[in-house]
């Protein structure tokens, strides 16, 4: 049998898909008829969804001038070993 | 064709050959194909364009003088990143962010049970262009301890394997699954304050 406390441990290796065969069948079974586990489930699956999406959907091009400065400090380091 | 042009063509694996023989285009070559994956880590870790701007410097800088230790055991990208965020947590540390201690420890793994927990309404895709979920968001990722935050944004958005970022940050598999269900935890506490308040107000 598997208690809250440990189906809350294991959520992020069972959303992960990095659970053996035996466990991931009672987890479900626990998941199956405990509406809070099943909340926490989902809830967690949703943060996950939302944080990398929002991440995913902010990405910036380097700056001209940043990109410039880049090049500039590692040419500069050419002769020099 | 241009020199630069051939350039972009050439397999990374041939650029890196050719950048450890002194061929500086060819390394130059390689900065611009991976300068925004390393400045947009630089961004989400250090929260700031100035930082991000400096990290990506000493990380490049740093990549030129080690590339003669690289021996291609992964891939290139992920031995910038390892570089990246060695980087990354000397800056935390210059500014006095906690690395690894959380600021409010009170968030629902160390609540007593059973625990009352609603699940969040409607779609999540619904919610994703809300100007204050975002807000918060942003908020409570940059509100993690440094390594935890690195270690969930490797792992949840940059989409790193367990494995490849136990080797990134020389921390164990374990370790790393414990910090990324840790953040999870954190980040669903922070985030249910949104949309728990929904429900009260009965928007759904």
């Amino acid at each position: 049998m598997i208690t809250c406390k440990k189906c809350l441990e294991l959520i992020s290796v069972y959303i992960d898909n990095d659970l053996d065969k035996s466990i991931i069948e009672n987890l479900e079974k626990h998941l199956a008829q405990c509406k809070n586990c099943m909340a926490m489930l989902h809830t967690v699956e949703k943060t996950i969804f939302l944080s990398s999406r929002y991440y995913k959907n902010k990405s910036y091009k380097v700056p001209k001038r940043v990109s410039a400065r880049l090049l500039y400090q590692v040419r500069i380091r050419y002769k020099k070993p | 064709m241009k020199k630069s042009d051939a350039l972009a063509v050439i397999k990374e694996h041939d650029l890196i050959e050719r950048a450890k023989n002194q061929d500086h285009a060819a390394f130059e070559e390689l900065v611009k194909r991976n300068q925004a994956r390393i400045y947009n880590l630089g961004l989400k870790l250090l929260g700031n364009k100035e930082d991000a701007a400096d990290l990506l410097q000493e990380t490049f800088i740093n990549a030129y003088y080690a590339l003669p230790k690289f021996e291609g055991k992964s891939a290139f990208s992920t031995w910038l990143y390892k570089i990246a965020t060695n980087n990354a947590f000397m800056k935390m540390r210059k500014k006095k962010i906690p690395l690894v201690r959380f600021d409010s420890q009170s968030f629902s793994e160390d609540k007593k049970y059973p625990l009352e927990i609603s699940d969040w309404s409607g779609n999540p895709k619904a919610h994703l262009h809300n100007q204050e979920l975002k807000m918060l968001i942003e908020k409570s990722v940059d509100a993690l301890p440094g390594k935890y935050k690195t270690i969930f944004v490797l792992h949840d958005i940059e989409g790193f394997s367990t494995e490849e970022i136990s080797k990134m940050l020389g921390l164990s598999v374990p370790a790393v699954k414990s910090r990324i269900h840790r953040s999870r935890m954190f980040l669903r506490d922070k985030l249910s304050q949104y949309f728990q308040q929904r429900v009260e107000i009965g928007t759904r």
